[in-house]
């Protein structure tokens, strides 16, 4: 074998390897991740194939909430639009499906009715090891920073709070603003259910 | 002293278009900013209470500018998006490349999208590879480049000069085109610095921060430097030739009167970033980047749609000779 055709084996193989050591790397980098989408966003994967990283959802966010994701969010994701609710969460005011050109997020307009019916980014879930209110220390912060109190979230003894999957939008302002570290309440995301 | 004159004021016109467009994509996120603020406090006294003294006096400038709008804040947040997708004044403007990566990688026509490519398609059939000469901010790190190179140079560095062949970018186009199809997204991101470029500042400006288009812009701009010099505009990007594919008849162009020119001139060989000799009329995938019009001794060299005419006048007398 000579030279040549030894660097045109290397070529060739390694034209082969590349696809395979992607979608590789891709399933070990998809399992950690948890984030999520703006409201309006279709199904992961529809979404990932229709969007195309322009920024104008991020552009148009009053809140700076969406932000354009790195490789923390796995190498598939990068300049794809997320929301870490930890650091803030979204305010509902669809204006960044009103912007999307592709479609890959549908316009949802802003009403009360229409937004409980079509957004769903995730569900709240409340951790009851972690909550005080479940130790007796009234706190209520989640459902004060509810935009829905009373149908998303309601609160018991000692404002203890229960999340109503058909109301919680998943906007993340709970998780934005429970008091506990870690949080007590976080969003499931949708597109990891 | 006529044409003196006239290359210098090509010259400038050059640079101020680039830096218009590097200031506009400073200007958009600025913008969205600005209709926050207007709807949250609608007053200037009060952003400078909240985020400083530099937010508020950018608050007050553009508050002038905006409010000669009918609403200011519809006005402010029809500006957005990146180079990728921009909505200008509400007027929607895509990259080409951008919608065909799109229609093949989620086989989908998204008509407000489609619209958007209307624009700089017809400019494309007109001016060619217009975008390349004189929007790209790809010209702006060119010349930094180019800079740092000569002074790289001057303190005796080991610099490669690798020239590579035109044919790359078709590899680079297809191979594009085939990648966002198996994966399903967007593969060609990374490696255009124009894209990376509006990313960065929008990113800079709104979360004080990079995101990865920076590695790829300093890898591009370290092979500039070091290794390929002006080779990535001519032989890499893959916008560079779809945009030489549609302006393959590009009504305004170049015309060279080869008749006057001295014998054993190739000045304008010389002035070409892109290697192509317009003293032939080689002018396929031109950038109008009117560097030769300022290299010609004769002045021989002229923008113009009489070229256009006259080749197609041979195309006909071609026809007619054959049949």
């Amino acid at each position: 074998m000579n030279r040549r055709k030894f660097m045109h084996g290397l070529v060739s193989a390694g034209l082969f390897l590349t696809p395979v050591a992607f979608i590789g790397l891709r399933r070990k980098l998809h399992k950690k991740r948890h984030f999520l989408r703006p409201p309006g966003a279709l199904t992961e994967a529809e979404f990932k194939k229709q969007c195309i990283g322009c920024y104008k959802c991020a552009t148009a966010c009053p809140n700076d909430c969406i932000e354009m994701a790195g490789f923390e969010y796995g190498a598939e994701n990068v300049h794809t639009p997320v929301i870490n609710a930890r650091n803030r969460g979204c305010i509902l005011c669809m204006r960044c499906n009103q912007v999307c050109p592709t479609g890959a997020l549908q316009e949802i307009k802003p009403t009360e009715e229409e937004i409980i019916k079509n957004v769903n980014m995730g569900v709240a879930v409340v951790d009851k090891n972690l909550c005080f209110s479940f130790f007796g220390r009234t706190c209520g912060v989640c459902y004060r920073a509810c935009p829905y109190p009373g149908k998303a979230l309601t609160v018991g003894l000692f404002e203890q709070p229960t999340v109503h999957a058909d109301f919680c939008t998943g906007c993340g302002l709970c998780e934005q603003a429970c008091i506990h570290m870690p949080q007590a309440i976080r969003i499931k995301p949708a597109n990891q259910a | 002293m006529s044409t003196q004159k006239k290359t210098t004021w090509l010259k400038l016109l050059r640079a101020i278009s680039v830096l218009m467009v590097i200031a506009f994509f400073v200007f958009i996120p600025l913008s969205n900013k600005y209709a926050n603020f207007k709807i949250a406090y609608n007053q200037g006294r009060l952003v400078e209470l909240s985020d400083g003294i530099i937010t508020a006096t950018i608050y007050r400038g553009l508050d002038w500018f905006y409010s000669k709008f009918q609403d200011p804040v519809v006005a402010a947040t029809s500006n957005n998006g990146s180079l990728w997708a921009y909505t200008i004044f509400g007027v929607p403007i895509s990259d080409p490349l951008g919608l065909l990566s799109e229609m093949i990688s989620a086989v989908h026509f998204p008509i407000k999208y489609l619209l958007g490519g209307l624009i700089p398609y017809a400019l494309a059939l007109l001016l060619g590879r217009f975008f390349c000469g004189w929007l790209c901010p790809m010209i702006a790190i060119n010349k930094i480049a180019s800079v740092v190179r000569k002074a790289l140079l001057y303190v005796k560095m080991p610099l490669l000069d690798i020239k590579l062949p035109v044919q790359t970018r078709l590899f680079v186009f297809w191979g594009g085109l085939i990648l966002s199809y198996i994966f399903g997204m967007w593969t060609w991101h990374f490696i255009l610095p124009y894209i990376s470029f509006s990313h960065e500042i929008f990113s800079l400006i709104v979360f004080q921060s990079f995101t990865v288009g920076i590695y790829f812009l300093l890898a591009i701009f370290l092979l500039e430097v070091a290794v390929i010099p002006g080779q990535y505009c001519k032989s890499i990007c893959p916008t560079g030739q779809l945009l030489s594919w549609i302006g393959h008849i590009q009504v305004f162009r170049l015309s060279v009167n080869e008749a006057d020119c001295p014998q054993g001139c190739h000045d304008c060989y010389d002035a070409c970033p892109v290697d192509l000799y317009p003293k032939n009329n080689q002018l396929h995938s031109c950038h109008l980047c009117s560097l030769c019009v300022t290299a010609c001794p004769e002045s021989n060299i002229q923008f113009g749609i009489s070229s256009y005419l006259k080749k197609l006048g041979n195309k006909e007398k071609l026809n007619s000779t054959i049949k």
